[in-house]
């Protein structure tokens, strides 16, 4: 089934644990498959399907995860690579952020949705997204420990 | 454009969003501003990781997929309650077509009116011997026979196992004018009834077929022979009539 990965890595972040992320990607793909026919031709069918994800979401409350899941990586579970180090440290910096801020990087970052579709998915105003983006970028360099020229930039135009 | 200006389009540069204008103003504000354009790239290069460190997580779809699947295919079979008004439903158009084609095949047929006309004639004239103006000389019946165009050997081909032409008179059966013969071997007896074919005679049998009917204590046997119509009519028990009217038949063949 195409786009069952995606959804499933994003329900990961979104749900509390594996069986409750399962569990949402599953009445995903059964409300897409009742609801075909509502799908028009000219749409983007994964920015559909992220949208039901999303409202199956909200229907649930929200039920955010409140312990970080700890996926298996590609690389060999047993060997502590410098590439095993990146990925969890980084895995972990997503994790730690604000639900809001880790949804927006996951679907316009890591799914390679435009502004446009993110807001479409999330039923919010694009310059939400825009602002929820960089507020997220800020809060993954501080976490990992990555001081941003930009931002004494900013600080020092505005003194 | 400023830096402010920079950091807050800075995700629709990312994603490729911004329009000609703005796009080209950006890019002259990173040729002169170092800072922003290494903060562009930093927050890249940090996307980047971000994906190649999600990308490197294992997701197994395998077991959502397969129960999804699932839940598909038992959507889409009818249920147990659908199949029972399906099934329910079959059995009665199968007991309906069974009840009709019996009915078909079991009803009685009804006998054309000549048959019985026929069968009651020869039980109220030949059995019961009901007085009535009989021809008996051989001439005196054919004679009859050729005003009803009825050929001689029509009548001699009934002659069999002893059986010899007693009596004829013409009589009226179903509003036709039939030659009424009776033959006798002395002990028993059978009426023929001939005439030719009318107009009407599209539901009596064709030549190959002689068509039986019992009626009471009588059979009949009819049958068709070249522009001649024959109905014989016995009251001797078992398939005696038909006897007569194939052999009869076979001999009007062979003339």
């Amino acid at each position: 089934m195409p786009h069952t990965r995606s959804l499933l890595r994003v329900a990961r972040r979104l749900a509390s644990d594996v069986s409750a992320a399962e569990d949402l990607v599953q009445d995903t793909l059964l409300s897409a498959w009742r609801g075909f026919h509502q799908l028009r031709a000219d749409a983007n069918a994964q920015a559909w399907l992220f949208r039901i994800l999303f409202n199956a979401w909200y229907a649930r409350g929200r039920k955010v995860r409140s312990v970080p899941v700890m996926m298996p990586l590609h690389d060999e579970s047993s060997v502590i690579s410098p590439r095993f180090d990146e990925a969890m440290e980084v895995s972990r910096a997503l994790d730690s952020l604000e639900v809001e801020h880790r949804t927006v990087l996951m679907l316009g970052v890591v799914e390679g949705f435009t502004c446009r579709e993110t807001a479409e998915i999330l039923s919010i105003p694009v310059g939400t997204v825009m602002s929820r983006l960089s507020r997220a970028r800020q809060a993954m360099r501080a976490r990992l420990n990555a001081r941003s020229p930009a931002e004494e930039c900013v600080e020092k135009e505005a003194s | 454009m400023n830096c402010t200006d920079v950091l807050a389009l800075m995700p629709l540069h990312l994603t490729g969003e911004l329009d000609a204008v703005r796009a080209a103003e950006l890019t002259v504000h990173l040729r002169d501003c170092a800072s922003c354009a290494a903060e562009i790239g930093r927050q890249a290069a940090m996307d980047a990781r971000l994906r190649a460190s999600v990308d490197a997580e294992t997701i197994d779809s395998t077991a959502v997929e397969h129960r999804v699947r699932q839940v598909i295919a038992s959507e889409s079979r009818p249920s147990a309650g659908a199949l029972r008004w399906v099934f329910a439903l079959a059995g009665c158009v199968v007991a309906l077509v069974l009840g009709f084609a019996s009915y078909r095949v079991m009803r009685p047929v009804a006998a054309p009116p000549a048959y019985a006309a026929a069968a009651r004639d020869h039980h109220a004239e030949i059995v019961d011997r009901q007085p009535r103006r009989w021809q008996t000389e051989r001439a005196s019946i054919d004679q009859l026979a050729a005003q009803q165009g009825i050929p001689v050997t029509a009548i001699v081909a009934f002659t069999k196992d002893g059986f010899r032409l007693e009596q004829g008179k013409l009589c009226r059966l179903d509003n036709l004018i039939y030659l009424h013969l009776v033959y006798t071997n002395g002990a028993q007896r059978f009426s023929l009834f001939l005439r030719q074919p009318a107009e009407q005679d599209n539901g009596t049998p064709n030549h190959d077929s002689i068509d039986t009917a019992n009626l009471g204590a009588d059979h009949v046997a009819a049958f068709h022979h070249g522009q001649l119509s024959a109905i014989v009519v016995t009251d001797q028990p078992g398939d005696a009539a038909s006897h007569l009217a194939r052999f009869a038949a076979a001999v009007l063949e062979r003339s």
